[in-house]
């Protein structure tokens, strides 16, 4: 009867443990995948965003975002940048992009999109 | 022995640090809290600060494109820091006091014009099926321009108000106006604005923009209006 016992209490620790391991990787892929599909929501984004203030003449900072005025091929171009929920939206005379940067991963972390000036004149 | 051109030399540096200092450095934190990045830029520079095209302030930017002559061509003014915290003095008269802004390219000047007069935009182009309030598909281009104005305008709310003409009973008038106004939030929400933006509001036929005795001044009284709240 013992010895009953000892086997069973010895499976379900044993279940136990691998539970919680398989739980526990199981978070750590899900968190992998959100930190990497981020930065690569990211990467995307300042790539665009870089492109369009190679050409800009002008960054007007708005209360969600900003204002580019850009000299393009066929003239000049406003492009606005502005934050919604889970990401950065960019808007011209062509329609809009939106950015989607998922889930943060510190619950109820707000998205910020900010411009300052860094005063160098 | 030799001597080492001193004098030219620190000239060197000096104009090379004056060129690479001038211009408007800004810099911008995106990401969510505690996941942010912080990248440093120059309009008009590339990110590596290697100059692809001229300073923004530079006249030589005027030339740096193909542009049609109709076009201006003269270069911004240099940004003035305001107390507010906004980099520069915005778009020349395309952003209002309260920062409702449209930017001019986009074509919507008499919509700006609508919107800085009396915070109400007028759409007649906004177009529903017959005794419906399914939208027509002319309407999508005036719908785009009513989205890109929201979306650009992030801190505002708006009010979307159904009107009708006459024709027909009070009481199914008032109903359609308001399907058609939540027609048009519902086309909004989906393209991604925020519900709780919107509000909508029929007026059924109490409010005649014209008079109701001309076909001319009914087609104007069906309407759908946008009052930025």
């Amino acid at each position: 009867m013992t010895e009953l016992v000892v086997v069973i209490g010895l499976i379900g620790i044993l279940t136990g443990i691998f539970l919680y391991m398989y739980s526990r990787s199981r978070s750590v892929v899900v968190e992998d995948q959100q930190t990497a599909a981020y930065y690569q929501s990211m990467g995307l984004f300042l790539e665009t965003f870089q492109s369009d203030v190679r050409m800009a003449r002008r960054v007007t900072a708005t209360q969600s975002g900003c204002f580019i005025q850009v000299m393009s091929k066929s003239g000049p171009l406003t492009i606005a940048y502005d934050v919604y929920d889970s990401g950065i939206r960019r808007t011209d005379q062509s329609g809009s992009r939106n950015f989607h940067f998922g889930q943060p991963l510190k619950s109820g972390a707000k998205m910020i999109f900010k411009i300052t000036s860094e005063a160098t004149e | 022995m030799k001597t080492v051109p001193v004098v030219p030399f620190v000239l060197f540096l000096f104009l090379a640090f004056s060129v690479s200092a001038s211009g408007e450095k800004l810099s911008g934190t995106v990401g969510y809290e505690g996941q942010e990045f912080q990248f440093h830029f120059r309009p008009g520079r590339a990110a590596s600060d290697t100059p692809t095209f001229p300073d923004p302030k530079d006249p030589a930017i005027d030339k740096a494109l193909p542009m049609p002559i109709s076009i201006p061509t003269s270069a911004s003014p240099a940004p003035a820091k305001s107390a507010g915290g906004s980099l520069t003095p915005g778009l020349a008269g395309q952003i209002s006091k309260d920062g409702f802004q449209i930017p001019a390219d986009w074509g919507f000047s008499s919509i700006a014009d609508d919107i800085r007069s009396n915070n109400r935009i007028v759409f007649r182009d906004i177009t529903f099926d017959y005794d419906s309030a399914n939208l027509k598909s002319e309407s999508y281009p005036t719908l785009r321009k009513l989205l890109m104005i929201i979306q650009s305008n992030s801190g505002s709310r708006f009010l979307i108000e159904g009107h009708t003409d006459s024709d027909g009973d009070d009481a199914a008038n008032q109903k359609l106006s308001i399907d058609r106004a939540e027609s048009v939030k519902t086309w909004l929400v989906s393209n991604g604005i925020d519900s709780a933006r919107l509000a909508t509001q029929g007026f059924g036929e109490t409010k005649p923009a014209e008079s109701n005795d001309t076909p001319e001044g009914r087609a104007q009284n069906r309407r759908v209006e946008v009052v930025r709240q």
